[in-house]
């Protein structure tokens, strides 16, 4: 192959596909269409659920009305009032709101197409521990009252997996929604383990990498305890072409040799469940953004991150 | 069982028999990667499914899952939240081994070098053979932004030829 003045890049893509592998059997009629009914049947089920749900809430706030208009004297709602835990999970918190300057959504960084960030030379993760899933949606709910004032929290989803059939790492993935004044969004944490490096060192290897050094707005911090950490300012993402791609990042590189990502976003991420058919890496397009902020500050994220890497590591 | 879902059905299996081979491969000059390439593919076609009475009315299957490829490409590398692995070598698949199997890696680490729209662009006009209007239509964006692209993405595609033979020139001598 010679790199020819007259590219004839047909002929170079038919030459890279002649080599392909058979195709397998994740891609045969019968196995999708066997996926594809059951997300039908899921969606059905959706929307029995939310019509339900709404139904109740309808029920509960006619009770309440009517409670009202007879002088608040106890009656029927003081029943009906525990539906809204059926709306909200017994997971969800709620606290008094404190003002709070969220990055605005249009304020994103226009940053350029990102590439891969490889690991430092002699990185791994071969029996480097990492917390529970149940460990980290524990400890973010009992969070959320403080570091999130106001806000209702709800989780979404937790995976774990030994071996993550993308990068090959042991990982854990938890989602949540988290809905506040500026209307529902949502954040999660991806947690991978490293061995081989120190937090310092990995901290500043992915803030020189892209795409962190185009983003003008990246921070790195550096923990007394010799742990570190890189936070976003500003949503990353071009808002202007996808503006419910915008959203925050925090990672907190803990010295034990756990690196907890963090990422919020401007909508929720139970509704990205769905349309990620439960695999969290098919990487389908974000829903569309449903709040004009983002739902926490980047420093929050961080925070949440920090928080999380405390807890205890199982291999 | 939905009025019709057998004839549904019937018309998906042959439509997937005959179409998935082929949107593989434009998934994998997209990501270079046959593992994601499968994954892409498999995500569009359970979309059509699920969309198939909606879709089929229109008679534009293949638009339909092409988008979802393309886009969903696209949106995976903006995401930019979980690590991404460089790889040094091609990924592990099952194939016979066909041609200059040196030539192809050198295309295809050429190819990760051009940006992701752009590649996308490529792939689009060069491999699906679709027209400056109708890349546009399914990358939303202008017919000059389409041209611009193909443009600066057949630069970087060259360039990154030339750098990859002058690599594996210099690996040789060594």
């Amino acid at each position: 192959m010679t790199a020819m003045d007259e590219l004839d890049v047909k002929a170079e893509f038919s030459r890279l596909v002649e080599a392909r592998p058979p195709l397998p059997e994740s891609l045969d009629p019968g196995r999708l269409m066997s996926r594809g009914q059951r997300i039908e049947h899921r969606r059905h089920a959706a929307w029995a659920g939310a019509a339900a749900a709404l139904t109740a809430a309808a029920l509960v706030a006619v009770t309440l009305g009517m409670q009202a208009l007879v002088g608040g004297q106890p009656g029927p709602a003081r029943v009906a009032a525990p539906t809204t835990t059926r709306i909200a999970p017994p997971t969800a918190v709620r606290t008094t709101p404190t003002p709070v300057t969220l990055p605005r959504l249009s304020e994103a960084e226009t940053c350029p197409e990102r590439t891969s960030t490889d690991y430092p030379p002699g990185t791994s993760a071969r029996g480097a521990g990492l917390p529970s899933g149940a460990a980290v949606r524990a400890a973010a709910l009992a969070a959320a009252p403080r570091l999130l004032p106001g806000a209702r929290v709800t989780h979404v989803k937790t995976w774990e997996s030994r071996v993550d059939p993308r990068s090959g790492e042991p990982r854990v993935v938890v989602w949540f929604d988290l809905v506040s004044q500026g209307g529902p969004g949502g954040f999660g944490f991806e947690i991978y383990p490293f061995r081989g490096v120190t937090a310092a060192a990995l901290a500043s290897w992915d803030f020189t990498a892209r795409p962190y050094s185009n983003c003008t707005a990246a921070r790195r911090r550096a923990e007394p305890n010799g742990s570190a950490g890189l936070v976003y300012v500003k949503p990353l993402g071009n808002y202007a072409k996808y503006p419910n791609g915008a959203r925050g990042q925090a990672s907190y590189y803990d010295r034990r040799g756990v690196q907890v990502n963090v990422d919020t976003v401007p909508w929720a991420y139970s509704a990205l469940l769905a349309a990620e058919l439960h695999n969290p890496d098919l990487g389908v397009p974000d829903p569309p953004a449903t709040r004009q902020t983002l739902p926490m500050t980047p420093d929050q994220a961080y925070q949440f991150a920090r928080l999380v890497s405390q807890l205890p590591l199982s291999s | 069982m939905p009025r019709g879902a057998d004839d549904r059905d019937e018309a998906f299996g042959a439509y997937v028999a005959g179409r998935a081979d082929a949107m593989r491969s434009t998934a994998y000059l997209l990501c270079g990667d046959w593992h994601l390439a499968e994954d892409i593919v498999q995500n569009a076609f359970i979309k059509l499914y699920a969309a198939w009475y909606r879709v089929v009315r229109h008679e534009v299957l293949d638009g339909y899952v092409r988008r979802i490829v393309v886009r969903t490409y696209l949106d995976e590398r903006r995401r930019g939240w979980r690590r991404e692995r460089a790889t040094e070598s091609l990924p592990e698949t099952a194939a016979v081994p066909v041609g200059d199997p040196e030539s192809r890696i050198m295309l295809l680490r050429a190819l990760a070098a051009v940006p992701p729209r752009q590649r996308a662009v490529l792939v689009l006009r060069f491999w699906e053979d679709l027209d400056i209007a109708a890349t546009a239509r399914l990358l939303g964006c202008s017919t000059g932004t389409v041209k611009s692209q193909t443009s600066r993405g057949l630069d970087a595609l060259r360039t990154a030829l030339d750098l990859a033979e002058a690599t594996a020139q210099n690996e040789e001598m060594a």
